[in-house]
């Protein structure tokens, strides 16, 4: 299994005020195709693999152990309070509105991530929204209340 | 946090050995018959057992698995977040 060491895989460092860029980092850090979902499919595909060496690149503490130290990276880079998500700051893309920072700035789950099923109002609004964060660009811009 | 230049770069040492260490395993996992990626493997694991060896006599514990004084050592501050890795430096 694993053990945790009180160390990051990679210092990581930030600076300035960046919503787009902090948008990106919450769908790489918890999203669709986030480190963390990267890393429980290997773990889960490693069961059916018939070569050694792919179950050994699927398994070690490698592949997981990458993306979750990804992950404490990017927990590092996301906690910082550089980054200044004010309450009420708002993602939009294509017009529509998919994030909202609800609470205290400087902490991670209070924005919701891009595929996720959080803060969304209706079926058919987060079916739109999926689509448009799966097959449609990014255009992610920042609004402050007065 | 700040940690003291010295442990700051016997820790980001640890760090870039194992860094290598995890890439080295991911291409010997494929590429098992490689004998100069595997010396350079049995190197690195020589130096980082030493490395984190003098870390935790000196400083810190890396992993909790180790005999403790009281209170219980591994809780204590900072965990890797909240270190300064660039020492104040914009």
């Amino acid at each position: 299994m694993w053990i945790y060491e009180k160390k990051l895989q990679f210092p990581a460092w930030v600076e300035g005020c960046d919503l787009k860029i902090a948008g990106l980092l919450f769908a790489q850090y918890g999203g669709p195709d986030s480190e963390l979902s990267a890393g429980l499919r290997y773990l889960t595909q490693r069961y059916t693999m018939p070569i050694p060496e792919a179950k050994a690149v699927l398994t070690k503490c490698i592949i997981f152990t990458k993306e979750v130290s990804m992950v404490e990276a990017q927990y590092q880079q996301l906690s910082m309070e550089d980054i200044d998500l004010k309450v009420g700051d708002r993602l939009y893309k294509e017009e529509k509105l998919y994030a909202e920072v609800v609470g205290i700035s400087s902490s991670l789950y209070f924005l919701d991530k891009p595929g996720s099923t959080s803060g969304i109002p209706d079926a058919r609004m987060k079916e739109h929204l999926i689509k448009e964060i799966l097959y449609g660009s990014y255009r992610l811009e920042q609004v402050r209340f007065g | 946090m700040e940690i003291g230049r010295e442990r700051l770069e016997m820790l980001k040492e640890i760090m870039a050995i194992d860094f290598s260490l995890i890439e080295l395993n991911l291409y010997l996992d494929t590429h098992p018959m490689d004998q100069r990626a595997l010396n350079l493997h049995n190197d690195y694991v020589m130096k980082i057992d030493r490395l984190k060896e003098n870390y935790q006599k000196k400083y810190a514990l890396l992993t909790s698995c180790h005999i403790s004084d009281c209170p219980w050592e591994w809780i204590s501050d900072p965990w890797p977040w909240e270190i300064d890795y660039e020492m104040g430096r914009d």
